[in-house]
């Protein structure tokens, strides 16, 4: 990959900075803090590159420095043979139950944001 | 203005559920807003509107993945040779910049559009629906769409496309599936390309097609050349099977 290249974390990151900073605004905030979002480990987000893009893209915003806060999900496959579900954070994983490959995605695959919270201008 | 797809604005929409409530605790300005929304689901959205437009035009669209140079295009004008007498074909590239691929498909006398992403690494959603402007969708049996060059990115982007088919040249190495499984775990069918190149390469097919399967128990596989010919056939076969 080349250096140059947008990653779609960049623009995943400068468009959920946007909205987070409309909403909080409407709202009267001076500051945003503790953004609480969650990411899969089959969503297709890297999250060092997401992390990397917010804290770029919230350089001249009301977001303070450390407000991204990452809870990383590791994905869950349900089997198509026993039905139980089990961990396949990479989707590589065979059922542990029964060694049946065969399985669908529960969860796994988001990129939820939250919540945040936010400090309001004195009035 | 966007108006094919609805959504007002050349960026994603901004219809996320918002609900707020007062944190009882520590300091009276402090407000927590609860959010409540996947960022991926703006695509999603227009992903369905896509998917649905494609079923009521009675079009298969097929969605070609793979790294830069692992043979898309090549593919691709092999199976306008084989296809373009009994379909009507229409293609979408997507670029970061340049047309040469545009330029090698067209050539071939079917429609074609190109998306030039600029620096983004992945087709969307919303890129799609505007693309479609550029087609008569009554006049449509397949729309294939090559997607960026690019074996990460384009995974997390479905398109509404009916068939996501992921083309591996065999020159990138048997252990790309086990490395990349986001991109093969959505894929319909996985095209084994450049086999021309078997006996100078030490690739392990059996090991690339067990990751595979590993990761995607219901895909198709098929080895392909588009040097030679090989297994074109029963790929076309395959998208031929789609349209019926
Ligand atoms: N020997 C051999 N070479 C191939 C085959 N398919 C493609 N090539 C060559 O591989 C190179 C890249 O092929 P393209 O079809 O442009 O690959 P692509 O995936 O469309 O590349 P990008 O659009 O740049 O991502 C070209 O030089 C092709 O001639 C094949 O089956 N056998
Ligand atoms: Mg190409
Ligand atoms: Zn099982």
């Amino acid at each position: 990959m080349e250096e140059k290249l947008e990653m779609h974390e960049w623009s995943l990151a400068s468009d959920f900075i946007a909205r987070i900073e409309e909403e909080a605004k409407q709202r009267g905030a001076s500051k945003i803090t503790n953004i609480k979002m969650k990411i899969g480990s089959l969503s297709g987000v890297s999250v060092e590159a997401f992390k990397f893009a917010f804290s770029v893209g919230i350089k001249e915003s009301i977001i303070s420095e450390d407000a991204l806060k990452i809870e990383e999900i590791s994905a869950v496959s349900k089997c198509s043979d026993c039905d139980k579900e089990f961990s396949d954070t990479m989707g590589l994983d065979a059922c542990p139950y029964c060694g049946s490959y065969s399985k669908k995605l529960v969860s796994g695959n988001e990129m939820f944001a939250v919540s945040f919270e936010m400090e309001e201008k004195d009035v | 203005m966007c108006e094919s797809c609805g959504c007002g604005q050349p960026e994603a929409g901004k219809n996320m559920s918002v609900h707020e409530h007062e944190h009882e605790h520590i300091h009276n300005h402090d407000k927590k807003v609860d959010l409540g929304f996947d960022l991926l689901e703006e695509n999603r959205k227009l992903a369905a509107k896509n998917r649905e437009l494609f079923r009521k035009k009675k079009i298969v669209t097929v969605n070609i993945l793979g790294s830069p140079g692992a043979g898309k295009t090549s593919l691709l004008s092999k199976t306008l040779d084989e296809l373009k007498d009994n379909f009507r074909i229409g293609i979408i590239t997507g670029d970061l910049t340049g047309d040469e691929d545009m330029k090698r498909l067209a050539r071939k006398k079917v429609v074609v559009h190109q998306i030039q992403t600029g620096r983004v690494c992945h087709l969307d959603a919303h890129m799609i629906a505007h693309a479609l402007e550029h087609f008569s969708l009554d006049e449509l049996d397949i729309l294939f769409i090559e997607n960026v060059g690019n074996l990460v990115c384009p995974a997390a982007f479905d398109l509404g496309e009916t068939k996501r088919v992921v083309v591996l040249s065999i020159a990138e190495g048997a252990d790309k599936p086990s490395k990349y499984p986001e991109i093969f775990s959505g894929a319909d069918a996985v095209l084994l390309s450049k086999i021309d190149f078997a006996p100078y390469t030490d690739f392990d097919f059996s090991r690339a097609e067990t990751d595979i399967h590993r990761i995607r128990f219901t895909v198709e596989l098929m080895r392909v050349s588009s040097r030679t010919g090989d297994g074109i056939k029963s790929w076309c076969d395959w998208l031929a099977r789609l349209t019926k």
